[in-house]
């Protein structure tokens, strides 16, 4: 229909513009731009129109073209005529000299255009599509609100209906649109709210105010923010998560990051416990690198964030936005390999009244379930020290006299020497086997941990300025009695719009300054230590020193030696503060020169300092145990005191800052059916630190003054007790870092018809990574992707699929390693040369070829809204393949080096994200679902350097990736049981053999068994809200599935070890070892070897029989909310109390022996309840 | 701005980090004690110098206990062997150096050429060290079909070599040591003796012409180095009480290097396993002023070894030192039938080691008697050294004979004369990575 339209028009047009450029050129021009002017201003042409206009103003120039060539003709065939009054006007105008020919030939174009503009503005208004004539309009004002909060959108869409002009809202919400004086319908929407049909009347009606109720699918996006840009989701190609507010808040933590666990899409929170080499507690979209970091780029704002995370207040957070593939992280090049997450803070709004915001919450952890772990009860513990007692094991520690001993190993020695009969040494025993260190740690070390969180904001905006202040307060006081902190935020964010708001300049000011303090813990060495007797006084355990020989050595003239934990504890003799504070200056200036052209000046300064205090009393056991150490005696039996009586105290700095500058210029255009939205900039970084850390001996806290002079660090002192000679540590160190990049970077897309869109992206990092030759400094980097709306299309007819839109991007992203570098380096020696003289160490071998990692990415996403959006979501397949990653690998010793690190190896990865959110009643109980799902796998498909052993693939296989298998892949010996002297059997070249050693040297890796990934392959999240009337509920449901993880069992090396340990007696499967022959139809754990042997051990360590799959299913948490509107009562706006319950418990795991995957070791997360309040006054 | 950019990416990343281009840097990498100053352990651990008992035996390491016992197989699954990695790392450190000053244009000055000398005199100790453990005893007829080392003499780590000959080994070793000796100082550097002089190149050469039998030239090389420098320390005057008799800077000390810091077994230390066989203590006199300044009397009336003439060290000291010059001189000199020289030699050092009035005068009246008393006083003046296994070789090949036996849980195992297995094998992980040819044990 369109093109038949069409040609009516051309024909029309024709016949106008041989009117206007005939007669009317002198006085029309002026009057036309002007109109063209507030076109452009006011109003964006629609995709048809825009290709209307497009083709008349083809026709147009081609018009003139035609013009000339025949006015040329003309002019030479009747140059002295004069026929044609307008041609003799030219002609007379040509030889008075005015006019050149190449003169009339632009005018005339300019005419042309004009005209053409004109007729285009006329054609594309309302008025014109429906044959209404131009002077029956009017410009109607109106302003969109959120029915909500009343707060101004920006960016939403007006549209009359059946007509083909759109506009969009500014900053306040407000709009401008010429509409027929007949009136009509207005369309108002904007993502996330609800279409409204708002009737409009005559010239002269009154402003419209538009109010928008929510559509309540909060996870649909309104804008994404990279950094370096804000733009609507639909308008990216590329793969982008937006966590808004309310998720942020629906978690309480004092931690901004931990509130992304579980919530969101393509993000994997690795706990400390089940962490792999090298892997970072956030992980985004799998692993493409092997040993440079893994963490992702943290952005607040428009820079990324140095210093420690915890330094953010959450509540002073707006939204985060992670960054998955190329086209979305591309803007931050080099350093976005592994994802980015972008956290905005919150501003004001002009507009807006001032509103006061109160947060505050209380968090109750439990105590830590310490009988998690599996462990030897004492009764065991003890059973197994007689064994290595009679084996004389001991026997060297207690004939010199001063090396520790366990309470049980001291009854014993004794009895051994006939100090106490057998009587009394079993009833000692026996009270010995009594006694259990996790009661005891638990009654004096842990108490329920208490968090409280106080914060509150004020945010506005009136005239030129908007404004966000807020003050927050935490303090929390850790389960472990040992540790506490607190810390104090400041956020001061101010807008200010000047010059008819064109000059924008933004600042915001962080504060944060925290302190926490913590006391030596205490490791138990025996499943029995006991810390105090049962009147409730201290008791000594033997640490450094055999308790008998603390008991009296020196007679009297040394420090008492004895080490009493408890004391330490209730003391506090000895105190570690450290106080963090930490600035911000974030400053940008933008000035708008046309409509949608902006340059901007961004600068951010960054300074923290940490002080860190270790003071050790006089009467501390470091200090105690530090003089008498080095107390010397001389020939005479006297004794003297190289190190000071006094207090020693160690003292650190850490100062560090960063500079970023950044200038960029924004372009956004939108002309008839185009598009374009782009950005270029330079940006500059400098980030330093420095620290400095001394040690202060025979220190005096009134005085501040120490001893240090009186001391010799250079003469090496024998210890009091011992062979042991050494030099008194100077607990001295300095050193710095000063990393610098400076990167250019490009960054496009283009919209054609509001339906497809192109990016494109290009940034080229350059640091001073040491060492790398100017050309390899660099790495330039660039991405392009493609979306499709398709459901804007007209031909798209599925009308219970409201939204379709396709998306797919290519790119390349990056990843640096500072630590490597091409030629040979060294560092500063560690430890002490024997003379006493300064020395290095080679770190780094040259390595000529060194390149920067680079990370290819692909994705493909679709985006879905179905039934009304009661159901929407998007699926994403995306591939990132790690190219010329730096890999770890043993190399023959002979090199002069074990290890080598260089571009050796590429990965493969690729995955699935997938989001769906349901609405699944509405009504009066609205409830909701949200479910997420990843999947994610990775391979190694090259690697160019040979592995080691069989052994050294079992036991560390992040330093012996294996082609085609994954990163972290799970390797084990096959295992054949025990044999009927509880030996252990594995398999070689399909037998069964003892030969432990060729076992663990073969490198026939067919003698490995692959078990599956050591990282979930599976994982994601359902979660279910629930509102009736002012109440809400949400709880999360989180799997983890897809992987394995090995468990550990006994350990013959370590149960044996002579020095007690927890590693010695937190043993699983002690009391299944074989014991006797026929044990081994039952059980696979070995017999007890003394001596241990190392190979056989490892044989049963790393085998398959202590594989476990590590699927689970977890309910992560449940919030339960009542919300007060400003209806129900009156002080506040609104207030909402809320009630938050984490770490609730496993719902399934696939172990069967009660393991939780995330804790294979250590001791699961304590369950934790939280009550809070917000209020909005 | 393009030279304002190179200014600003010029910065060093870390103020602790430095790539060696100048003579300081490469003095400061050969200053590494840590990686230089060593030798391996294995020949302590499998020496006849000490022994422990069953309890201590079980406690201890696979490599140590197959080692004690001279097993086919020692390392079973023991990873990172100093003794051969730690030694490849001094090849490297020195290699690094030489590569550096190569293209270093101080390197004629008198810096850069004490550094030379210095990185050649550590390759060579290192080769040395490596030959004497990894491969059989040389015999210059026989070396050229038997393996040597592989000969590691550029930096780049991506060239992975084949075992040489032990002839080209030893032909290194030798060009290696002749190359470093006029570049080194005459003078003894008193306070840091990890640095190589001539004298400690003279009396390396002692030492390895000794062990390879050719006393002609081992004597002439313990002359040159006596010559400049033969100072001896009075044990009448060290503290006989102290854990720590000597220290590192003492009077007779020409290079120091100490065994690398693994194997218990060898410790001497208060909780040292190792104690020294009755045997040995007996060849001690009552007035031998070494029985207090070497050994510490244990509560079951056995002997343990004190830290010895690395100082603090509680591994052996295996550097060079003036005692075993004059020992050398001794035994070179009874070996040509000079009786009375070697007596001479001999008294001197001894009148040194006595308690002041009762020192012997030994006298020899025959070469074979001569010879007989300096390798007594040889195995009681440098027991714990790290020498004695290599002696062990060297007089079986000369065949005096020496069989070792140890009991251990009542079993007694025996090493054989000329054993193949007096040679280490080399570790695991090298012949897994670079394919080298194994020792045949």
């Amino acid at each position: 229909m369109m093109p038949a339209c069409g040609r009516q028009e051309y024909e029309l047009l024709m016949i106008n513009t041989v009117f206007s450029s005939t007669g009317s050129f002198s006085r029309e021009p002026s009057h036309i731009q002007k109109n063209t002017e507030k076109t452009t201003c006011n109003s964006r042409v629609t995709g048809k129109w825009g290709l209307r206009r497009f083709k008349t103003t083809f026709w147009w120039f081609f018009f003139a073209k035609v013009c000339i060539k025949k006015y040329w003709k003309f002019r030479r065939r009747y140059l002295f005529s004069s026929q044609n009054v307008a041609y003799e006007t030219i002609r007379i105008g040509m030889r008075l000299g005015v006019f050149k020919p190449y003169t009339v030939y632009l005018i005339t174009l300019k005419i042309l255009f004009c005209v053409c503009l004109a007729h285009a503005r006329q054609s594309s208004s309302p008025e014109a599509a429906h044959g209404v004539a131009l002077q029956s309009s009017y410009l109607l004002n109106g302003r969109v609100v959120s029915a909500e909060t009343n707060e101004p959108l920006d960016g939403a869409t007006i549209k009359i209906w059946k007509g083909d002009i759109k506009v969009l809202t500014d900053k306040d919400g407000k709009f401008r649109l010429r509409v027929p004086d007949t009136g009509g319908v207005l369309l108002v929407s904007y993502v996330g709210y609800k279409i409204a049909e708002v009737p409009f009347g005559g010239r002269d009606s009154k402003p419209l105010i538009v109010q928008l109720e929510s559509n309540g699918t909060q996870l649909e996006e309104v804008q994404v923010s990279t950094g370096y840009q804000t733009l609507p989701k639909e308008r990216a190609t590329g793969s982008f998560v937006q966590v808004d507010n309310e998720l942020l808040n629906r978690r309480v933590s004092t931690n901004i990051l931990d509130r992304l666990d579980g919530v969101t899409s393509g993000l994997i929170f690795n706990t400390n416990n089940n962490r792999q080499f090298g892997q970072s507690d956030i992980q985004i979209r799998g692993r493409a690198t092997l040993f440079a970091n893994s963490d992702p780029l943290i952005i607040l704002d428009n820079f990324p964030y140095k210093g420690d995370i915890s330094n953010i207040n959450p509540n002073d957070i707006e939204n985060i936005t992670i960054l998955k593939d190329a086209a979305a992280a591309s803007a931050w090049g080099a350093r976005a390999g592994n994802g980015v997450i972008v956290i905005t803070t919150k501003r004001g709004r002009i507009g807006n009244k001032t509103k006061v915001e109160i947060n505050t919450n209380l968090t109750i952890s439990e105590k830590p379930d310490l009988y998690y772990t599996p462990q030897l009860s004492a009764a065991e513990y003890i059973e197994v020290e007689q064994f290595l007692f009679n084996q004389g094991l001991y026997n060297v520690a207690i004939n010199n006299g001063f090396t520790p001993l366990s309470p049980a190993v001291e009854v014993f020695a004794k009895a051994r020497s006939g100090l106490i009969g057998s009587a009394d040494s079993l009833s000692s025993i026996r009270q010995l086997a009594t006694y259990d260190s996790r009661a005891e740690l638990l009654q004096h070390y842990y108490r329920t941990g208490v968090n409280q969180q106080y914060q509150a904001s004020l945010s506005g905006g009136e005239g030129n300025h908007s404004y966000f202040f807020s003050a927050g307060y935490d303090k929390n006081l850790e389960s472990n009695v040992t540790n506490k902190n607190d810390r104090i935020t400041l956020n001061a964010t101010n807008t200010y719009y000047l010059l008819d708001r064109k000059l924008e300049f933004f600042s915001n000011i962080l504060f944060t300054s925290s302190n926490s303090e913590s006391l030596p813990r205490f490791t138990p060495s025996t499943p029995y230590d006991r810390l105090a007797d049962d009147a409730g006084n201290p008791l000594p355990i033997a640490r450094d020193l055999r308790l008998s020989y603390a008991d009296t050595v020196g007679n009297g003239q040394l420090l008492d030696w004895r080490y009493f934990p408890l004391r330490e504890l209730q003391q506090g003799y000895s105190k570690s503060t450290a106080k963090h504070t930490d600035y911000r200056l974030n400053t940008s200036l933008s000035y708008t020169f046309l409509p949608g052209l902006k340059a901007s000046i961004n600068y951010s300064f960054q300074k923290g300092t940490t002080d860190n205090v270790s003071h050790n009393e006089l009467e501390s056991y470091y200090t105690r145990n530090r003089i008498n150490t080095f107390t010397q005696t001389d020939a005479a039996g006297g004794l003297s005191y190289p190190i000071p009586m006094g207090a020693i105290r160690n003292v650190g700095n850490t100062r560090s800052a960063v500079h970023y500058g950044r200038t960029q210029l924004d372009l956004a255009k939108s002309w008839d059916a185009h598009a374009i939205n782009a950005l270029a900039g330079f940006e500059i970084r400098s980030s330093t630190n420095f620290s400095n850390t001394i040690g202060l001996y025979g220190y005096n806290e009134e005085t501040a003054t120490d001893q240090n002079a009186a001391i010799n660090f250079r003469e090496l002192y024998p210890y009091y007790y011992g062979f042991n000679t050494a030099r008194i540590p100077t607990n001295t160190q300095q050193s710095g870092a000063d990393l610098r990049y400076l990167s250019y970077y490009m960054n496009a897309s283009y919209t054609y018809l509001d339906r497809y869109i192109l990016s494109l992206s290009a940034r080229k990092d350059e640091s001073n990574l040491f060492g790398v030759s100017s050309n390899q400094k660099g790495v330039p980097l660039w991405s392009t992707g493609l979306s499709w709306l398709l459901n804007r299309e007209p031909f798209y007819q599925v009308g219970w699929m409201p939204k379709l839109q396709l998306r797919v991007t290519f790119g390349y992203t990056g990843n640096v390693d500072n630590s490597l570098s091409a030629l040979l380096t060294a560092n500063r020696g560690s430890g002490q040369q024997r003379y006493n003289t300064y020395f290095t160490e080679i770190v780094n071998p040259p390595n000529p070829s060194l390149r920067w990692e680079k990370i290819r990415n692909v994705n493909f996403g679709v985006d879905f809204g179905l039934l009304d959006n009661r159901l929407n979501g998007s699926i994403e397949y995306w591939l990132k393949d790690g190219l010329d990653l730096i890999g770890n690998s043993p190399i023959a010793p002979q090199t002069g080096i074990t290890l080598f690190k260089g571009n050796s190896a590429n990965t493969s990865g690729h995955g699935l994200d997938f989001v769906l959110n349901t609405i699944n009643t509405k009504g009066a109980l609205r409830w909701s679902t949200n479910f997420l799902y990843n999947y994610a796998k990775d391979k190694v498909t090259d690697y160019k350097v040979s592995n080691g052993s069989n052994f050294n693939v079992v036991s560390a296989n992040y330093n012996n990736p294996l082609e085609g298998y994954p990163y972290y892949a799970l390797f084990a010996f096959p295992y054949g049981g025990l044999d009927g002297q509880g030996d252990p059997i594995g398999l070689l070249d399909g037998n069964q053999t003892k030969e432990y050693a060729a076992i663990m040297n073969s490198q026939d890796r067919n003698n490995l068994v692959f078990v599956g990934s050591a990282i979930p392959t599976h994982f994601g999240s359902v979660r279910n809200n629930f509102r009736y009337k002012g109440f809400d509920l949400s709880f999360n449901i989180t799997y983890k599935l897809g992987y394995f993880f090995r468990r550990p069992s006994l350990n013959n090396g370590s149960i044996y070890a002579s020095t007690g340990s927890p590693a010695a007696y937190q043993q699983a499967d002690y009391n299944n070892r074989w014991q006797q022959p026929g044990d081994e139809e039952w059980t696979d754990v070995p017999a007890l070897l003394y001596p241990s042997n190392l190979n056989r051990n490892n044989l049963y360590l790393y085998s398959d029989a202590l594989v476990e799959k590590g699927d689970h299913i977890r309910l992560q948490d449940i919030r339960f909310g009542y919300s007060l509107t400003s209806r129900q009562q009156k002080i506040f706006r609104s207030i909402n109390f809320f009630m938050y319950l984490n770490n609730i418990g496993i719902l399934y795991r696939s172990n069967s022996r009660h393991i939780d995957p995330d804790y294979p070791t250590g001791v699961p997360q304590a369950k934790t309840i939280a009550f809070g309040l917000k209020a909005i006054i | 701005m393009g030279c304002d950019k190179e200014t600003f990416l010029a910065k060093k990343p870390s103020t602790s980090i430095v790539q060696p281009k100048t003579l300081t840097d490469f003095q400061n990498l050969l200053d590494n004690t840590l990686v230089l100053n060593y030798t391996g352990g294995l020949a302590q651990l499998s020496a006849d110098e000490y022994e422990v008992n069953d309890e201590a035996f079980m406690a201890g390491t696979e490599t140590e206990r197959n080692a004690y016992l001279w097993q086919e197989q020692i390392y079973n699954g023991d990873n990172s062997i100093l003794d051969w990695n730690r030694l490849y790392a001094q090849v490297f450190y020195a290699n690094n150096v030489l590569d550096g000053l190569s293209h270093s244009d101080s390197a004629a000055t008198a810096q850069g050429r004490f550094i030379k000398g210095w990185a050649l005199f550590t390759r060579a100790f290192a080769y040395y060290d490596l030959a004497k453990n990894f491969c059989s005893l040389y015999n210059p007829s026989t070396a050229v079909n038997e393996l040597g080392l592989p000969l590691k003499l550029k930096p780049q780590i991506d060239e992975i070599l084949p075992r040489s000959s032990l002839e080209n080994t030893y032909r290194q070793i030798f060009r290696d040591l002749e190359d470093a000796k006029p570049l080194l100082p005459f003078q003894r550097p008193n306070n840091n003796l990890n640095r190589p002089s001539k004298i400690a190149a003279y009396a390396l050469l002692a030492r390895i012409y000794l062990d390879i039998r050719q006393y002609d030239e081992a004597e002439s090389a313990a002359d040159s180095a006596l010559a400049l420098y033969n100072k001896l320390i009075d044990y009448n005057k060290v503290s006989r009480t102290s854990a720590t008799p000597f220290s590192i800077t003492h009077d007779e000390l020409i290079y120091n290097t100490s065994q690398v810091n693994t194997y218990f077994f060898t410790t001497a230390s208060a909780i040292s396993p190792g104690r020294v066989p009755d045997h040995i203590m007996a060849l001690y006199d009552e007035n031998d002023l070494r029985v207090p300044l070497y050994f510490n009397r244990t509560a079951d009336g056995t002997f343990s070894k004190k830290r010895g003439y690395n100082g603090a060290g509680a591994y052996a000291f295996t550097g060079l030192a003036t005692d075993e010059l004059y020992l050398i001189k001794a035994e070179c000199l009874a070996r040509r039938n000079e009786l009375g020289g070697a007596m001479d030699w001999l008294n001197t050092l001894l009148e040194k080691r006595y308690q002041n009035n009762v020192v012997p005068s030994l006298t020899a009246g025959s070469a074979a008697e001569a010879l007989r008393l300096v390798l007594t006083e040889r195995q009681k003046e440098l027991i714990w050294r790290g020498l004695r296994w290599q002696d062990l070789k060297r007089l079986n090949a000369e065949s005096a004979d020496i069989t070792l036996s140890r009991t251990v849980n009542g079993q007694t195992y025996i090493l054989l004369p000329n054993s193949p297995r007096y040679v280490f094998p080399i570790p695991d992980d090298e012949i897994a990575l670079s394919g080298i040819e194994q020792n045949k044990r």
